[in-house]
């Protein structure tokens, strides 16, 4: 009986787990990069700057990720004429603009742990302020956001779910599909879907830890 | 102007708000010396030196070097003069720092806190910043543990490692803020023991610190600062053992106990 299960929703979970999975990491990369920007651009002195960066966040970390799907497909879609772009597409933007909020948010807290004496010791031997920003500043703060990054990733893939209301064919789309267009109970349909989703941000969860491991090396080695 | 004077300060003055914490401040520095300055606590040693190579910016006066000058500006919103944060850049190329809190980079082994500056600014090749570095760590003793991390050091060896980073951009002058008020006495000894060495060596260096014994030994002069004041200045043995006002003679019999 279990083969069988299996053999039904492979048809409809094999595609919905490819655009999940493509969906959920190409937002992902999208907002570890778009994050870093609004995140310098948060901690920045210049009061307008961070004014902008300051009202994103509040936009995106306040209201439901579901509204904000919905404006952007059925608003800023056609008022910016991106008819052209797939719903999957625009849900995958959408996706990268909510984990960008996140991002540069613990970003700034990351930003804030590392001691002002490190900026001015690269100060003082003349290295600019972005070169010092790159090598010195950033990996300390990588090694520790790791943890909270990945929350925010974990909680990336889960979202993508929500997607599903501009009918993207992903993962929680076809579960959907499946149990109007199976015998298979509801239910254990949606099991076998909370599995895959799990599974995924395992492989989140692993690369996480293998991350911190690395860049976390100068403080494990212990003792003086 | 400059004749043989490394640091020219005049008229320097700081002010946080209505908070001056820099009255009118001239001091001269001459090429080679060593210059101690002492005093209690909030008394504007720390601040005057960071003021030196602009880590702080002074709101008054005048501080000039043979690279280049910086001018205290009241207004700090609009009017710095642009020439500051040039000749600041000028400046720092000869003059290096060391901080209370070595502020060496966690993530990068000793050895590459001290190739950093080298190969990045003065775009020194690769092995010979590694040769410069290895001589520099070999010289405050710290050779042994070029690979290790910040971490895994002592308090001490990792101010002799700050010693040498600043080193490694071969400067003229060394600025010193309290380098051994975070160690216990022993480490404390092993800084002082390579910055008497730079002392003999010729360097120029201007030491903010607590350790009168270091000042009296090596310092060819020492300021007494209170209050944002230079109160005293003079010989070591002068203002140390013999000072003049009751601020500095109460200062030092409390210190000297």
């Amino acid at each position: 009986m279990k083969g069988n299960i299996f053999e039904t929703l492979l048809p409809f979970f094999l595609p919905g787990i490819k655009l999940t999975i493509i969906i959920s990491f190409s937002a992902i990369l999208i907002s570890l990069i778009t994050g870093l920007f609004l995140g310098l651009m948060y901690v920045s002195k210049n009061k307008v700057i961070h004014s902008i960066a300051c009202i994103y966040i509040k936009i995106f970390r306040n209201t439901p990720f579901m509204v904000q799907v919905y404006l952007i497909y059925f608003g800023l879609r056609p008022v910016l004429g991106l008819q052209n772009f797939s719903a999957a597409v625009i849900g995958t933007a959408a996706l990268a603009l909510y984990t960008t909020a996140y991002v540069a948010v613990i970003l700034e807290s990351g930003l804030r742990s590392v001691p002002k004496g490190q900026y001015e010791s690269a100060e003082v031997l003349n290295i600019p302020y972005f070169t010092a920003f790159f090598r010195i500043i950033l990996p300390q703060v990588f090694t520790v956001i790791i943890p909270s990054l990945t929350g925010q990733l974990i909680m990336t893939v889960k979202e993508s779910s929500v997607l599903t209301v501009i009918s993207v064919a992903e993962l929680t789309n076809k579960t959907y599909t499946a149990t109007n267009e199976t015998a298979i109970e509801s239910f254990e349909i949606f099991i076998a879907a909370g599995c895959v989703y799990w599974a995924i941000n395992l492989i989140i969860e692993i690369i996480s830890k293998l991350a911190e491991k690395r860049a976390s090396k100068y403080q494990l080695q212990g003792g003086r | 102007m400059l004749g043989d004077n490394a640091i020219l300060a005049v008229n320097l003055g700081k002010k946080y708000g209505n908070n001056e914490v820099l009255k009118n401040i001239s001091i001269t520095v001459k090429k080679g010396e060593v210059v101690c300055i002492v005093g209690p606590s909030g008394s504007g040693k720390s601040t005057f030196l960071r003021c030196l190579n602009y880590l702080e910016k002074a709101t008054a006066g005048d501080i000039i070097y043979e690279y280049g000058q910086i001018k205290g500006t009241e207004d700090l919103k609009g009017s710095i003069p642009l020439s500051n944060s040039r000749n600041a850049k000028k400046i720092r190329k000869n003059v290096g720092m060391v901080f209370q809190s070595f502020n060496l980079w966690p993530h990068k082994t000793v050895l590459e806190n001290v190739t950093e500056a080298p190969i990045l600014i003065k775009k020194t090749k690769k092995s010979d910043a590694h040769s410069l570095a290895l001589k520099l760590l070999e010289k405050v003793g710290m050779s042994e543990r070029k690979d290790y991390y910040p971490s895994q050091l002592s308090g001490g060896q990792q101010q002799r490692a700050a010693i040498a980073r600043a080193l490694a951009m071969q400067p003229e002058i060394m600025l010193f803020d309290e380098p051994t008020s975070a160690l216990d006495p022993e480490l404390a000894g092993e800084v002082l023991n390579v910055m008497k060495e730079l002392a003999q060596e010729g360097m120029t260096m201007v030491i903010v610190t607590h350790e009168m014994g270091f000042a009296l030994e090596v310092a060819d002069r020492v300021i007494f600062m209170d209050g944002g004041y230079v109160v005293e200045e003079g010989k070591p043995e002068s203002v140390i053992k013999n000072p003049q006002t009751d601020r500095a003679k109460l200062f030092f019999s409390s210190v000297l106990k």
